[in-house]
């Protein structure tokens, strides 16, 4: 039955069924993209993987109210969507509380009991430069729903009516939404922008 | 290829890297259109400024973290499979009117008490004059048919 949905839908159903092997194929498929725009959202990668952590601790206590209908990764990127702005919230009412102090006092998950190595790869270093910064600060300064809605398109290839949908707006709301990101991120990174390269592809 | 299907495809390169056809489509359409290519341009710049953000890092233990953190919660997950949530309005509005109707009935029954109490208290209140029972017991005498003791004798 499963096999007439997509895969990722096929395996979200399996893990309705209490499939721990599916979830974690899940987890595996979808941590880096969430880890992604939740880290680029809060601007803090410590505390994107707390966070992504609780979007797949929900994903798995919701999965019993999961329809086939949804798109798994639209159904995935809403939970992370809709958490990340509870925790803007939460900072706008508490600044100096972060998400693992105030989970300490509710959980006795020995929260480094694994090993706790990060991947450090070539591309990393290239977030000290200056240009990433620079596009990390611009793309950070814009209003949430713009750089969610930017963020998609670029970690996930979600179609537009799958971002409509993760926003819960429509779909010409949704692209004017993207339309006004990228002018606000071209002013801002004027000094930056290499025009001509299509060009010279292209002779 | 026309301005409407120039702007489609811009709106496709935000997503997705172009293929070659449309590529070739699009090197036709932006010949001798200054404008044109100049916003090109600047939406593959903006492009490759965004392709430069790199991957946030993730601990290498991050699924079994969450595989941890699940199977903590994998008790109260099980429990709530069993209990379909569209159960759930149901169950509160028969919960409801059981409610109600419970109520209504304690109401009720307070009600009448509260009657009865009511009454014994206004009867309790009332003052019989003394004369009416003055003959109380001779009248009650009269009132008592005589023995037959004709009858009595046919039945013994």
């Amino acid at each position: 039955m499963a096999t007439e949905f997509e895969p990722d839908t096929a395996l979200m159903l399996c893990v309705k069924g209490g499939d721990m092997h599916a979830f974690e194929e899940l987890v595996e498929k979808y941590k880096q993209p969430v880890i992604n725009v939740i880290s680029r959202t809060l601007r803090d990668e410590t505390e994107a993987e707390d966070l992504a952590q609780n979007v797949f601790v929900q994903v798995f206590k919701s999965a019993h109210r999961y329809q086939a209908t949804a798109k798994f990764s639209t159904w995935l990127f809403t939970i992370a969507r809709n958490l990340c702005l509870n925790e803007i919230r939460r900072r706008s009412r508490h600044p100096a509380d972060s998400i693992e102090a105030s989970q300490i006092e509710n959980d006795d998950r020995p929260a480094r009991q694994y090993e706790d190595v990060k991947n450090f790869s070539p591309t990393e270093q290239t977030l000290q430069s200056e240009l990433e910064h620079k596009v990390a600060e611009a793309l950070a300064d814009l209003p949430e729903n713009q750089r969610t809605a930017i963020l998609l398109c670029r970690e996930e290839e979600l179609s537009y009516e799958e971002i409509s949908g993760v926003l819960g707006c429509s779909l010409s709301a949704t692209k004017s939404l993207i339309h006004r990101g990228r002018e606000t991120l071209r002013e801002k990174l004027k000094p930056y922008l290499k025009t001509g390269a299509w060009k010279e592809n292209q002779s | 290829m026309n301005d409407l299907e120039f702007k489609q495809l811009v709106e496709e390169s935000w997503r997705r890297s172009l293929t070659m056809e449309e590529e070739s489509t699009l090197a036709v359409y932006l010949a001798g259109r200054d404008a044109a290519l100049f916003q090109w341009e600047e939406e593959m710049a903006v492009n490759r400024l965004l392709s430069q953000l790199a991957d946030a890092p993730v601990s290498t233990n991050f699924t079994a973290r969450v595989l941890h953190a699940v199977q903590k919660q994998e008790v109260p997950a099980t429990f709530f499979r069993w209990f379909p949530s569209n159960w759930l309005p149901r169950i509160g509005i028969i919960g409801a009117l059981v409610g109600a109707a419970l109520l209504s009935i304690g109401q009720y029954r307070a009600s009448q008490r509260a009657q009865v109490a009511h009454d014994i208290a206004a009867v309790s209140r009332s003052v019989v004059p003394q004369e009416w029972l003055q003959d109380f017991e001779a009248i009650n005498r009269l009132s008592q048919p005589p023995v037959d003791e004709k009858l009595l004798a046919a039945l013994r």
